[in-house]
């Protein structure tokens, strides 16, 4: 999945767009949610991502729709818990399991879905930022909003070893798996413990390699590359106004 | 010119010397190839070179003068010397191809528009222009290749010193390395080249250096060492000069 989303990060139409001005539309819709509190308000801001994301930025409705379904499920889990009530003592439709009496009523099932429709709409936006903008262009923004030097130093040396460590993780798999490894419970334990210790190890060798080939390109400290260039794009202020009136309007009549 | 005298380098924990009493001269604007057996030194004798490694022993000189290890005096250095590592993996940091480039002319001091010109000129002396916006974990080996290779010569290195870059790359990407190497030969640059390659060495090479267990086996000419039946038993065992005749 974070292979899927850096490659469409990187191919979507809003790629060059300011990622200042991407930020900005996710996070008025984020403020817009919790603000006006209304499901028919969150529903209407996760009409917009969506169609933003698939109208405008031309990313796959497969993978838009992967990415929510993959978070709603995440989400499910977590408002199961408001949802349904678990108690000892028997009251009206309550079901026993156990020594526990399960139970749920109309108010906390509405409560539950309105919380997930308006935590899914918040997440859609952050979806349409992190599918359209790539960890590159974030940083870019950091530099800018004056984010600690070492921080954003941090950010960038992750974010390559990250891809660098998991194609490490890929050859050792097939390497292992070559010879036996994962083909029974016993082989799976003992190749993962095996690949834990040696992707240390590699990861480690790699960034003193990595250490010298920045020193041997003048690295003295800090690392400094050129900004990026971007463009912004009036049409999305003009989405982002309309959006906003929208929602609005569904808060007034909602 | 780069000139080695009585460097010796010795690897924390080792027992035997990575590079062992090495003098020689690297002149300007040749082809050298640096041949010799796992172990034999030759990415060291780089290292050693780029002043990435400092000597326990002898200097390294640029021009009449030494190298030093202080940090005004490596802006100096990466001014005039540049290495390519071996996997381009190692040298690649930065989330995008532009910005990977633009670390090392930034970091000579270069203004951002003088910055840039050198990613452009860079870019376009590897044929790289049109990855400047991709992701560096996005492209294939030999794109990778060429992109650590730009980011060094975006320095504008008198010397190029290049660690086996083009083992492990399919015909064409070694190819196309290759045209760049030409093409910095012939602005009277020296591109140094450790590599195991044989015909390679023979077709490319003005000058080889065989390097054996740390120290200097012999320097000349391909066609020179080609004939020398003793020097030639260091680079490769019999069975292969059999097959490169």
């Amino acid at each position: 999945m974070l292979r899927v989303i850096d490659r469409y990060a990187f191919t979507n139409r809003l790629r060059m767009v300011d990622p200042a001005q991407k930020s900005a539309i996710a996070l008025t819709t984020i403020v817009l949610c919790l603000v006006l509190d209304r499901p028919l308000v969150s529903g209407l801001a996760l009409l917009w991502m969506v169609g933003l994301a698939i109208g405008y930025a031309r990313l796959p409705w497969r993978v838009v729709i992967a990415v929510l379904s993959t978070e709603s499920m995440f989400l499910m889990l977590s408002v199961i818990g408001i949802a349904v009530r678990l108690g000892v003592d028997a009251s009206t439709a309550a079901v026993p399991i156990g020594p526990f009496w399960v139970s749920m009523d109309r108010s906390s099932v509405l409560l539950a879905g309105q919380v997930f429709i308006r935590v899914i709409a918040c997440v859609s936006a952050l979806n349409v930022l992190a599918l359209t903008t790539p960890l590159v262009d974030l940083i870019d923004l950091f530099h800018r909003w004056r984010i600690p030097t070492i921080l954003i130093e941090v950010m960038i040396l992750s974010y390559r070893a990250i891809f660098l460590l998991l194609d490490t993780l890929e050859r050792m798999v097939i390497a292992q798996k070559a010879r036996l490894g994962y083909a029974s419970w016993r082989s799976t334990l003992r190749s993962s413990a095996l690949i834990g210790s040696q992707l240390f190890m590699a990861a480690y060798q790699r960034s003193r390699m990595l250490e010298q080939a920045l020193i041997g390109r003048g690295f003295c400290g800090e690392v400094r590359v050129l900004p990026i260039r971007y463009h912004h794009d009036w049409r999305l202020w003009a989405f982002l106004v309309l959006m906003v009136i929208t929602v609005s309007l569904a808060r007034m009549w909602g | 010119m780069l000139t080695f005298e009585r460097v010796s380098y010795r690897f924390d924990g080792s027992s035997v010397p990575a590079l062992q009493n090495v003098s020689l001269t690297i002149p300007t604007g040749q082809r050298v190839a640096i041949l010799g057996r796992n172990g034999a030194g030759k990415s060291t004798l780089l290292l050693v070179g780029a002043g990435l490694l400092r000597p326990q022993q002898g200097q390294v000189r640029l021009g009449d003068r030494p190298i030093g290890y202080a940090r005004a005096d490596m802006r100096y250095v990466r001014q005039y010397v540049g290495m390519v590592m071996q996997s381009p993996d190692e040298q690649l940091f930065s989330a995008s191809v532009w910005q990977d480039i633009s670390f090392g002319p930034l970091n000579l001091g270069l203004r951002p528009a003088e910055a840039e010109d050198a990613v452009r000129e860079a870019a376009a002396l590897c044929d790289v222009t049109d990855l400047l916006d991709r992701p560096t974990h996005a492209l294939s080996g030999g794109q990778k290749a060429r992109v650590a290779l730009a980011g060094v010569l975006a320095m504008r290195p008198q010397y190029l010193l290049v660690d086996e870059t083009t083992s492990g790359l399919d015909l064409w990407a070694r190819q196309q390395i290759l045209r760049v190497f030409d093409r910095l030969v012939a602005q009277g640059r020296t591109v140094v080249m450790a590599t195991h390659d044989l015909a390679l060495t023979r077709r490319w090479a003005d000058l080889v250096i065989v390097l054996h267990g740390g120290s200097v086996a012999a320097v000349g000419s391909p066609r020179q060492l080609w004939n020398d039946e003793a020097i030639r038993l260091l680079i490769a065992p019999p069975e292969v000069w059999c097959d490169e005749h």
